[in-house]
């Protein structure tokens, strides 16, 4: 068997390579200097940090449900309904009373783990396609939202206990933020270190493989919808206490954006392995991205135009940056003796 | 010579086709009245007998300050006054047992009175109560149908039932401008009355919409540019926001040009403009914009107060003051948030305007007038007086999204509604 020199080791390994992660870091990068020094926002300013956090912190959280969900090849509309149902949920169950809170709390976490069983059973098992299927129970869940509703509620407002909650911080940090890289920290444990993580991860992203070497992919791939559910639920909990007051409208921003953030961090979505710090670096340029829009006094028509933009060269882009690599473990040198095993074959991205 | 299975094909075929012609036959013809003839007039006793200070007292309080009828549009006038009436127990009973329930027997009448709802808040869903309110006032009246629809198509689908089910008018608020123009034609040249209330629909006449009931826009935005100059002394060296609702609607981009008008003359200049979608996550990444920008507004300006509580959210987690705030309609939550600054550091200013609901109940009065046979014209423009708030606007036996006495639903009807 041939090996490769140790020069040509050591070159491979000194190479750089532009991977998704890298790129929409080097975005971020980019774009937190463009918007400090050429447009001039301070965006490590307080008064900044403290109300933009907040909205980072959800879309972080939304698309690391959105994360689990892409890395199984689906895509799941109901988001935004899952996200508006669960501050419905946090009036009604609570009744704006602190002492209702977990109680509230515990409804959320149960809707939500029914919504993900469902989507999960009728996409995974029986096999209906992800984005028709979401759509319809998206309409299932607003429908129910509106009749759960009902035709006013008494109570307006998320108890105290959760209204306090969500507006602390650490030096104008807002909690939410924090709660959302712990969760994407967490994640990046759990699908690295765990095996039960691992094993969803190899499920997720290829049922045949996870069958070959002996694992239940369906189980798995369900659980990745109850988990993006839950996820999500958490999402929706967090933003019905930065809101206060809940409506039928809190989900309506998350729908496109969700997806936008998870390939900006380098999914594919036809699935395949999803990066959570990647997610969370795709929220992060999307959420400044329009926020420094939005200072600039550029209009809604504008921003959204911008952000299709941006997700088609996002698209494009990660489209790009895997091309290559399928390339190379294929290439042969041609005048070296063909090796037995090709080991770039086995290398893993 | 064909086979069997041929012939029974060709035979199904041509069933199939007659049936489709049959049905289509069948629908063009439906409705009690054929297309492009003008239905007659409906009996319906539309005199009605009315003390003036009785209906001075109710504009009064629909508009929020003192208001002389006389300015008022003449047809305005018995709207008015029929919201004066008094409801029997059971008729209280029976709006509450048949709010929002898609069909309902309110009296003992033949008339058919139709409405829906785009929006499922207490807001709105008010104004449908109040078309309900008011339907109730003529022992015509028997039947109301009310359909909540999510978006266009859905709304279009509506109108065609409720035309379709024999309804003699429809009331509603109409979120979606001209593109309702062809559903609403088709359902006149059946005989269908169509009034709207709440923001007019420009570009149509009455052959679309026979009356529509709307504050003027423009009036408005002069109003709030007055309040800026005079009630909060600002001129040429200050800067306001204003928050647009949906990006491009008529309604705001009409406000903000007789705004800027208006504000030409020594008054401040708009130095922040953002879209909102009248919702609270658009207002509260508006507001992270507008105080990300520094632009050091002295009042922030809008047309609809539910998503308000946003903007005093995000300024106090910045740690600014609250600058002035000048909206369009009445909030109880907002209300609250404001009252209970006051005398503080924290107390900001705030106007705002009635809550627009009770254009249902004169939209339902044109609709009878206009189906008795009576002369109603296209458009009934009312002013919008902006109001200063004070102590005692905040009701705190009441829900956060109580829309306001100026919605003239009877209190124990409001208090059925948001049990």
């Amino acid at each position: 068997m041939s090996q490769l020199s140790a020069t040509e080791t050591g070159r491979s390994r000194l190479q750089f390579q532009w991977t998704p992660l890298k790129v929409i870091l080097a975005a971020n990068v980019l774009l937190v200097l463009f918007l400090q020094f050429v447009a001039g926002q301070n965006l490590f300013d307080p008064r900044t940090l403290s109300t933009l956090t907040p909205l980072l912190g959800i879309m972080v959280i939304i698309g690391l449900a959105q994360a689990f969900v892409i890395g199984t090849g689906g895509i799941d509309l109901s988001v935004p309904h899952v996200v508006t149902l669960m501050g419905i949920i946090m009036l009604k169950e609570s009744g704006g009373l602190d002492a209702q809170l977990p109680w509230a709390l515990l409804v959320a976490a149960i809707v939500c783990i029914i919504i993900g069983l469902v989507n999960g059973i009728l996409i995974e098992v029986l096999g209906f396609n992800p984005l028709v299927t979401t759509l319809a129970t998206g309409q299932v869940i607003m429908g129910a939202t509106i009749i759960y509703r009902g035709a006013s509620l008494n109570t307006t407002r998320v108890p105290e206990a959760l209204y306090g909650w969500v507006r602390g911080g650490a030096f104008s940090v807002s909690i939410i933020l924090i709660t959302a890289v712990v969760l994407v920290v967490l994640t990046v444990l759990f699908v690295r270190r765990v095996v039960l993580g691992r094993r969803l991860v190899l499920a997720s992203a290829s049922a045949r493989a996870s069958e070959l070497v002996g694992v239940s992919h369906r189980s798995y791939r369900v659980s990745a919808w109850v988990i993006a559910a839950l996820i999500g639920g958490v999402g929706g909990v967090l933003m019905a206490g930065q809101i206060a007051s809940p409506d039928m409208s809190s989900g309506g921003p998350y729908l496109l954006s969700s997806i936008v953030v998870v390939v900006l961090g380098g999914a594919v979505l036809t699935g395949g392995r999803v990066s959570p710090m990647g997610t969370l670096l795709g929220a992060t340029f999307i959420i400044l991205l329009d926020h420094g829009l939005a200072v600039m006094g550029y209009s809604t028509g504008a921003r959204l135009l911008v952000q299709g933009v941006v997700l088609a060269l996002g698209l494009a882009g990660v489209g790009l940056l895997m091309r290559p690599r399928a390339a190379k473990t294929s290439r042969v040198k041609p005048d070296e003796e063909q090796p037995t095993t090709d080991a770039s074959v086995l290398q893993t991205t | 010579m064909l086979s069997s299975e041929s012939k029974w094909r060709k035979a199904a075929t041509v069933l199939a086709a007659g049936s489709a012609l049959a049905l289509i036959l069948t629908g063009c013809s439906s409705g009690g009245n054929t297309g492009g003839e003008e239905a007659p007039a409906t009996e319906i006793d539309t005199s009605f007998e009315y003390d003036e200070a009785v209906v001075q007292e109710i504009v009064n309080t629909a508009f929020g300050v003192d208001f002389p009828i006389s300015d008022l549009p003449e047809e305005t006038l018995e709207g008015f006054a029929r919201a004066s009436v008094e409801l029997t127990p059971e008729q209280v009973e029976t709006a509450l047992g048949c709010w929002k329930k898609p069909q309902c027997t309110i009296g003992d009448g033949d008339l058919h009175v139709g409405t829906f709802n785009a929006v499922d808040n207490l807001w709105q869903t008010a104004a449908a109560m109040n078309v309900m309110l008011q339907a109730m006032t003529y022992p015509e009246v028997g039947t109301i149908t009310y359909a909540f629809v999510n978006d266009l198509p859905s709304a279009q689908s509506a109108v065609r039932s409720m035309v379709a089910d024999g309804v003699n008018a429809i009331v509603s608020y109409n979120p979606f401008g001209s593109a309702m123009a062809p559903v609403f034609q088709e359902a006149q040249a059946a005989g269908t009355v169509i009034t709207t209330y709440v923001g007019e629909t420009p570009d149509v006449g009455g052959d679309v919409i026979n009356n529509q009931v709307y504050a003027e826009a423009c009036d408005a935005g002069t109003a709030m540019g007055g309040v800026l100059k005079d009630d909060l002394g600002l001129t040429e060296s200050d800067e306001i926001a204003f928050f647009f609702g949906t990006p491009g609607n008529p309604q705001d981009t009409l406000v903000q040009s007789c705004l800027e008008e208006e504000l030409a003359d020594g008054g401040p200049s708009i130095g922040f403009n953002q879209d909102t979608d009248w919702s609270r996550p658009g207002v509260a990444a508006a507001t992270s914009a507008l105080i990300s920008s520094g632009v050091p507004v002295k009042a922030i300006l809008n047309t609809y107060s539910d998503p308000m509580p946003q903007v005093v959210d995000a300024y106090d987690q910045a740690g600014e003051s609250v600058p002035a705030i000048l909206t369009w309609t009445e909030m109880n939550e907002f209300f609250g948030i404001w009252e209970s600054r006051l005398g503080t550091d924290q107390e900001f200013d705030l106007f705002y305007t009635n809550a627009l609901i009770n254009q249902s109940r004169l939209a339902l009065t044109n609709a009878m007038t206009i189906l008795a046979g009576g002369d109603v014209p296209e458009r009934t423009p009312l002013q919008l007086p902006v109001i200063k708030a004070e102590k005692g606007v905040y009701q705190a036996d009441l829900p956060g999204d109580f829309p306001g006495w100026s919605a003239l639903i009877p209190e124990d009807v409001i208090i059925g509604m948001t049990q």
